[in-house]
């Protein structure tokens, strides 16, 4: 009897020191986050039959496990994942827009320094400095589009080198799992089924880390491996298997990475699209969202400023008498038209295709990038569809008809090779290899023009401040008529074809109150004869449709109390180094609604991209707060089950403790109890 | 559940809530140092995207003001050579009514020298000139003088009637200048005349080297007819009217009349019976087939002209001429009263437009002010209230540090001796 009271006792010691190990181990790894708690299972043992009964016979321990609730450690994951998304999101937008919406770095500085520049110097138009200071600040203004496209650049780079490192962290997270995969389903088998808790531990560590970088879904196997899934399915874990996660340069958009998926078969796969949550899938909405987005923005902008400008200045004549020229270079020259056009490096036919865009009508830009899909070819016949890519809806549907092919290429004569949509038209040049089936181009309007805006103009003589033309009263009239000082619209009539002229110079010459003749001056001959002049009101002299055969380009009206042989003349305005009417206009351009079809001004346009800057970053800001918040309260809740609390284990140790000593004391009175017997004898 | 609490759980909450509460103390420390609320954009993207909208209102109306201080300057200098006209004025007035009174050619030949002076002197004032080197009163031909002398001794306005304008607000601007033809040109005159000159198409040198109104009942009959000499050859013009010529370029009608045997100084008679045109030019030089020489009516006449011609009439009308002078002192008199009124008006549309610049100059400022509200409104820090944030901030710091301190020291093991 004394030997199973000493078994029990024995039983009791190693139980309970077994106990006072686990505690001891909870204590000590207390420190480490990833580490959850374990408690010990005791089982009594199986009690004997003795002739007055069953009789109990100690206890054991029965497992050693880990507490944990796999639904709080899936919650925590997944609030990993979108807490990396949304702060990695928020703190990148939050560099754009300071560098956008800053009062220094901003382009709102550059803009009104330029305007500021002009409209001084059109008080003083023959002033050399004045027109230095134009030429001065249109530079500045040049290189703080070029300095922010550059930076927004670098940022879409650099963001680039963390995709980079960031699929090689998922790579080697996937390697790392499988291996703990393996090696948990070799120890369960070792261990008949007892529970590998450091490794569960790892693995579960390594799991976080990958929720960290992108959204995963796990499956638990029942060998205790777990199988892992990324983006749409992709299988980045089978049991001891890793798949890899890698970038490689974008077929569709050079700058941009494209995310590549090698799962076990060996067969990449593009997967860019399907990645969404962690970090990874927070860098590549930023990337789509708002870089894309606000090289667009101030691509647009700057091509606004540089055609209206442009615009204006051919409108007028410069010092030396001519009509102005480019201010800043022309929206469509150099490189430009090509470079807006992608060629899919994935398309079917050789990337022999020469294809340029070249912008029509700055007001009808949109933001957006489109694609051009060829979408079926019959003979030189090629249908196809462009895509808006932001919003996904079909803009425009045809076909390009090459007619006859010279040599297999397109020849541009008699052809239909162009294509025109918002704003913009699509055209396959001469000697370009036609397209085939399933060929598609990434159409990029605006994207790099904020980067190839240039400072054309070289002398400060060339700012056209003047009107080309001179409206005049003739000396000695005896009425009061009034003649306005003119308006020009087109310099490209053939008024303004013979440098420094009017062709012809005008006479009007009033041959009654309320008629007038207008007169070539240099052969007399009537051009408009007859004209009925409205007293009161002001009376337009040439007509304002352009396709009318007495359109000029320009317009001047009359007005005031004229009487029969009053003269009025339009020249071309020679020597009028004074005029600053043209000067005018161009600081005008400044509130002039130019873009989104002629309702905002450019000025706006950029308030409106820090605005909606702004916007999404202050959004970003409160739901990367409230993510914040979330993962901190799923963290708080898997803690509170599986953290070590060191209070709870000083109880335990001074209980197992007692119990220890008490054990100890059971198998002394066994001892004593086995003397008291020898002694009996003795 | 919610009774345990992990030790880390702890430690990492207490120290995510200090770390938290440091954050906005140093936050509200930057804001009260910068004299901001919004430090950098992404502490408020939406205010800060309202202030760069303010920024470009501010910077566009300082334009508009730096614009308005300029035109001020540029009126002032237009005033100034106006008034120095108008006080030449009152000196040629007095000598046209004090030669009136004199009996001699001689007297009066003295006064035409003053005269002179004065002619030149007006001459100047025409052509002024800005620090630049522009010529104020050329229009938009600011580069080339104005006013010139001819051989006849008239004078040509070589501007035009450009006006410029600086745009002191988004919807106004304001004239900064005056053409010399409104101002010195475009004068009412007491009788009617007419200007001689040489078709700008002609091809040889042949100028007209004087012109004069022969009989003014005549001309004023045929009055505001004006006359196209077209020579065919050297010697052989016609006469013809210049709306014939205006009606498709060709002349179709007869002439009015015709000379012939024309030589280097002959004077072309319009006032010769039939015609009876009240006028007469003379040629100097050798005109070319198609060389066509005009005589447009007017009734106004250039101050510097009339001013010439009195100092031509006190020069050479003899004694005996008391009717002719009678009549230039009459008229000369209309002129320069005429000028007077001209000038007067010039100066009150110079002194309107200094009102608009008055007033809209005040709108700006105003405007300006509002706008430097709004950004200080939206930019800058409101003391009171941030410095009693820092006050509860610090508080709040201190208080969790404290309360720290003092809980992570509670543990069981502490009573385990």
């Amino acid at each position: 009897m004394s030997q199973t009271l000493l078994n029990i006792g024995v039983a009791g010691l190693s139980v309970n020191q077994t106990l006072l190990q686990v505690t001891g181990n909870n204590i000590a790894n207390a420190d480490i986050e990833s580490y959850s708690r374990q408690t010990a299972e005791i089982s009594t043992r199986n009690e004997q039959l003795r002739g007055n009964g069953y009789i109990g016979a100690g206890a054991f321990i029965s497992g050693i496990d880990r507490v944990v609730d796999q639904f709080l450690i899936t919650q925590l994951r997944l609030d990993t994942a979108t807490f990396n998304a949304l702060d990695i999101f928020s703190d990148n937008i939050k560099q754009v827009d300071s560098l956008l919406a800053d009062d220094l770095s901003g382009l709102g500085p550059a803009i009104d320094g330029f305007f500021s520049a002009i409209e001084s110097s059109a008080q003083d138009p023959t002033s050399e400095p004045a027109r230095q200071v134009v030429l001065a600040k249109a530079d500045s203004l040049v290189q703080r589009f070029i300095t922010l496209e550059g930076r927004l650049r670098q940022q879409n780079e650099s963001i680039n080198e963390q995709l980079d490192s960031l699929t090689a962290q998922v790579t080697s997270l996937s390697a790392g799992i499988a291996e703990l995969n393996q090696a948990i389903a070799e120890q369960i088998g070792r261990g008949q089924g007892a529970q590998p808790n450091q490794l569960l531990d790892q693995r579960d560590e390594l799991l976080r880390q990958l929720a960290e970088i992108v959204n995963t879904t796990t499956i638990p196997q029942t060998d205790g491996t777990v199988n892992v899934f990324i983006g749409n399915g992709q299988p980045l874990v089978i049991g001891n298997e890793g798949g890899t996660l890698a970038t490689e340069a974008s077929s569709a958009s050079p700058g941009d990475q494209d995310i590549i998926f090698i799962g076990s078969n060996g067969v990449p796969q593009n997967v860019t699209d399907f990645m969404s949550g962690g970090k990874l899938g927070g860098l590549l909405d930023f990337q789509e969202e708002v870089i894309s987005f606000s090289l667009n923005s101030l691509g647009r902008i700057s091509l606004a400023l540089a055609d209206e400008m442009n615009r204006q200045n051919a409108l007028g004549i410069d010092l030396e008498g001519n009509l102005g020229g480019n201010i800043f270079n022309g929206i469509n020259s150099g490189q430009q038209p090509a470079q807006r056009v992608v060629i899919n490096s994935d398309n079917p036919s050789a990337l022999g295709q020469d294809l340029i865009v070249t912008i029509d009508d700055v007001s009808e830009l949109s933001i957006d990038d489109y694609t051009l899909r060829i979408t079926g070819v019959t003979g030189t016949v090629a249908d196809y569809t462009i895509t808006n890519n932001t919003t996904g809806a079909t803009v425009d549907t045809g076909n390009f008809d090459y007619g006859a092919l010279a040599g297999g290429l397109i020849a541009a004569d008699v052809d239909v090779n162009s294509a025109s949509v918002d704003g913009f038209t699509i055209t396959f040049e001469d000697g370009s290899l036609p397209p085939l089936v399933n060929d598609s181009f990434t159409i990029r309007p605006t994207r790099n023009a904020a980067g190839d805006i240039e400072v054309e103009m070289q002398r400060l003589a060339e700012l056209a401040y003047a009107v080309p033309i001179s409206a005049n009263e003739a000396e000695g009239n005896d009425g009061n008529g009034i003649i306005s000082p003119g308006v020009v619209f087109d310099t490209t009539t053939t008024q303004f074809a013979t440098p420094g002229a009017l062709s012809p110079e005008i006479l009007i010459r009033f041959t009654s109150t309320t008629t007038y003749d207008v007169i070539d001056a240099g052969t007399n001959g009537i051009i408009l004869g007859a004209q009925p002049f409205i007293p009161g009101q002001q009376n337009d002299v040439f007509p304002t449709d352009p396709l009318d055969p007495n359109y000029t380009g320009y317009q001047v009206q009359l007005s005031g109390v004229p009487v029969a042989g009053d003269e009025f003349t339009v020249g071309y305005n020679t020597n009028g180094s004074s005029d600053n009417r043209n000067a005018t206009l161009l600081g005008q351009v400044r509130t002039k609604d130019i873009l989104d079809g002629g309702s905002v001004s450019f000025e706006n346009g950029y308030g409106s991209l820090i605005e909606d800057l702004g916007t999404r970053a202050a959004q970003a800001d409160i739901s990367s707060e409230a993510a914040q918040s979330l993962l901190f309260q799923s963290q708080s809740n898997r803690d509170s089950i599986a953290g070590v609390n060191l209070d709870e284990e000083a109880s335990n140790l001074i209980k197992f403790e007692q119990a220890y000593n008490a054990s100890a004391q059971i198998i002394n009175v066994a001892r004593q109890i086995f003397d008291t017997l020898l002694a009996v004898f003795r | 559940m919610a009774l345990r609490f992990s030790f880390l759980q702890g430690f990492n909450s207490s120290i995510d809530q200090i770390l938290r509460l440091q954050q906005q103390t140093f936050q509200t420390q930057e804001q009260i140092s910068t004299g901001r609320r919004i430090v950098t954009p992404a502490d408020d993207p939406v205010a800060s995207a309202r202030v760069i909208q303010v920024q470009q209102e501010l910077s566009q109306v300082g334009q508009y003001i730096t614009n308005a201080d300029a035109v001020e300057n540029r009126l002032s200098l237009a005033e100034n050579q106006i008034q120095q006209v108008t006080n030449l004025l009152a000196r040629i007035k007095e000598l046209t009514i004090q030669a009136g009174g004199l009996n001699t050619q001689a007297d009066r030949q003295s006064i035409a020298a003053e005269l002179d002076t004065r002619l030149d002197e007006l001459f100047d004032l025409a052509n002024t000139r800005d620090i630049n080197g522009e010529y104020i009163f050329a229009g938009f031909k600011g580069g080339t003088q104005p006013f010139i002398q001819n051989a006849d001794g008239s004078f040509s306005y070589q501007g035009d009637d450009g006006q410029r304008f600086v745009q002191i607000a988004t919807t106004t601007s304001v004239p900064i200048s005056d053409s010399g033809f409104d101002i010195f040109v475009d004068i009412p005159n007491s009788f009617n005349t007419f200007n001689a000159f040489e078709n700008a198409a002609n091809t040889s040198t042949a100028t007209i080297t004087n012109s004069a109104l022969t009989d003014q009942a005549n001309y004023d009959a045929v009055y505001p007819e004006d006359y196209v000499v077209v020579f065919s050859n050297a010697t052989d013009y016609d006469v013809f009217t210049r709306s014939d010529l205006l009606d498709n370029g060709v002349f179709d009608g007869p002439p009015v009349f015709s000379g012939t045997g024309f030589t280097s100084g002959d004077t072309i008679d319009g006032n010769a019976p039939p015609q009876n045109l009240g006028w007469e030019i003379a040629i100097t030089g050798t005109p070319a087939a198609g060389d066509a020489f005009e005589i447009r009516s007017t009734d106004t006449q250039g101050l510097l002209d009339t001013v010439y011609n009195l100092a031509q009439g006190l020069e050479n009308l003899t004694d005996a001429e008391e009717a002719e002078l009678d009549v230039l002192f009459a008229t000369t008199l209309d002129n320069i009263n005429a000028a007077e009124a001209n000038m007067s008006q010039i100066k009150a549309q110079i002194g309107a437009r200094q009102n608009t610049l008055d007033s809209v100059r005040d709108l700006l400022k105003g405007v300006e002010l509002v706008n430097q509200e709004v950004l200080s409104e939206l930019r800058d820090l409101d003391y009171a209230e941030a410095l009693s944030r820092l006050t509860l901030e610090t508080f709040t710091l201190e208080a969790s540090q404290q309360s720290f301190a003092r809980i992570s020291n509670l543990s069981l093991f502490n009573f385990l001796r």
